[in-house]
């Protein structure tokens, strides 16, 4: 299979220059990602077959982000989730408000072998990317029956690059299709695991719908990876 | 490029990019000017929030620790707020009287103004967080106030400002410092309040 997608040099260019921007009028740069998909029988040498820049933090993600530096004493008219309210919506449906008082030293993206609640996760449905979203469309669940596949342990690097001035987290997750056939693999995303409502619980932070969709045969594994960087660092 | 349009081609891209002001206000009048001075703790702690990244070693350059106000260094995420109350002022909004020039390694104020009623102190009200969504404009607002009296009985020159949160158990971490543009005199008996007013306009509501 050969690469069916690939990060568009002008449009990662695009970015870089908005961040050097955002530096220039002394503003925090955002945070992006980008995220990569190899498939193959052998886990050891996956081929490449699409590789883009996440184009959709949704909702929860800022509405954490604004918690973690305000964590604010929410009013009333603003205790519930979706347009103007700021509740997180967990990916089991329920909404809470975030509450990240106390320090957490688990990895947030982190998840451990069959767990679907932490990581990258990847999903058969075809809903278009929304800034609302809170689930994947259609997730895969982790086993070896129909349309399931099995969730590896994710790893993880974290690194900082003094050429470009920021911290890099990857996440690497493979899952395994053990199903008896072939599973059609048309979007990605990120399960954060963090404190929302007084305990922790699991709620997504990134969905990306695929342009094209990915089929893994039976036998085969698809790794995804999920590359965070950091805001940008000014020299001074 | 200027700030309007940089969070507009940000938000074509389904960025969200926060911009921030500052509002002084003292005797009538209004000093106005943007919050330019995010420090390293701010940095690490927004890179530790979203990529959930921890790179160890020695505070500073490559590695994500934090320094607290009393000089120590950590390297977890976490925040308990800016709300402080009254009087007290490990954290929230912050006045100084120091001249040093900004650093991305500020983890202080240069000469915080403490409180009280003695020479060159200033009695702090309770900082204040109050969030308002505008569905015309898909934006958070929220603004951070806070007002400190001069009883000092004398005018006390501040020059530098800041915010800062705290976690528990031990942490108090200074996220912004900004040298003012141009030194406020507080006369004795006059209040000096600061608002720091944080925009976040989403791409859709």
């Amino acid at each position: 299979m050969k690469i069916i997608k690939d990060i568009d040099p002008k449009e990662w260019a695009e970015l870089l220059d908005l961040e050097r921007e955002a530096l220039k009028l002394h503003h925090m740069p955002p945070a992006l990602a980008t995220y990569q998909l190899l498939v193959g029988k052998d886990p050891l040498s996956p081929r490449l077959v699409y590789r883009d820049i996440s184009h959709s933090w949704v909702r929860n993600a800022y509405i954490q982000a604004l918690n973690c530096i305000l964590r604010m004493s929410v009013p009333t008219e603003y205790q519930f989730y979706g347009e103007g309210g700021l509740y997180i919506r967990t990916i089991s449906g329920t909404d809470k408000l975030p509450d990240i008082s106390t320090p957490y030293s688990e990895y947030i993206y982190v998840g451990s072998a069959g767990n679907t609640g932490k990581g990258p996760v990847a999903g058969t449905g075809n809903a278009a990317e929304s800034f609302g979203a809170w689930q994947l469309d259609s997730i895969i669940p982790h086993g070896t029956g129909a349309g399931k596949m099995s969730y590896g342990l994710t790893s993880y690097s974290f690194s900082w690059d003094p050429a470009s001035r920021r911290f890099k987290a990857e996440y690497v997750r493979n899952l395994l299709n053990s199903s008896g056939n072939t599973i059609t693999v048309t979007e990605v995303g990120m399960h954060m695991y963090a404190y929302v409502g007084n305990r922790i619980d699991s709620y997504l932070a990134i969905r990306d719908l695929l342009e094209t969709a990915i089929n893994v045969a039976n036998g085969e594994q698809l790794q995804i990876t999920y590359t965070i960087y950091g805001p940008q660092l000014p020299t001074s | 490029m200027n700030t309007r349009q940089l969070v507009e081609r940000m938000k074509a891209r389904g960025i969200v990019i926060p911009v921030a002001e500052w509002v002084l206000v003292t005797k009538g009048r209004v000093y106005r000017f943007p919050a330019h001075s995010w420090v390293r703790n701010a940095y690490n702690q927004i890179s530790m929030w979203w990529a959930d990244v921890r790179v160890s070693g020695t505070y500073g350059e490559g590695t994500t620790l934090f320094k607290n106000m009393s000089g120590s260094t950590g390297n977890e995420r976490g925040s308990g707020g800016v709300a402080a109350g009254a009087g007290n002022t490990e954290y929230g909004i912050l006045f100084g009287r120091g001249s040093s020039p900004f650093s991305l390694d500020d983890y202080v104020l240069s000469q915080k103004i403490e409180n009280g009623t003695g020479t060159n102190q200033m009695e702090y009200q309770e900082t204040t967080v109050v969030p308002t969504w505008d569905g015309g404009t898909n934006t958070w607002t929220v603004e951070i106030s806070r007002a400190a009296v001069n009883n000092s009985g004398g005018s006390i020159t501040v020059t530098e400002i800041g915010l800062a949160y705290y976690y528990q158990p031990y942490n108090r971490i200074l996220l912004v410092r900004d040298v003012l543009p141009s030194a406020i005199d507080v006369a004795d008996a006059q209040s000096l309040t600061a608002t720091y007013t944080l925009t976040l306009e989403f791409p859709e509501g």
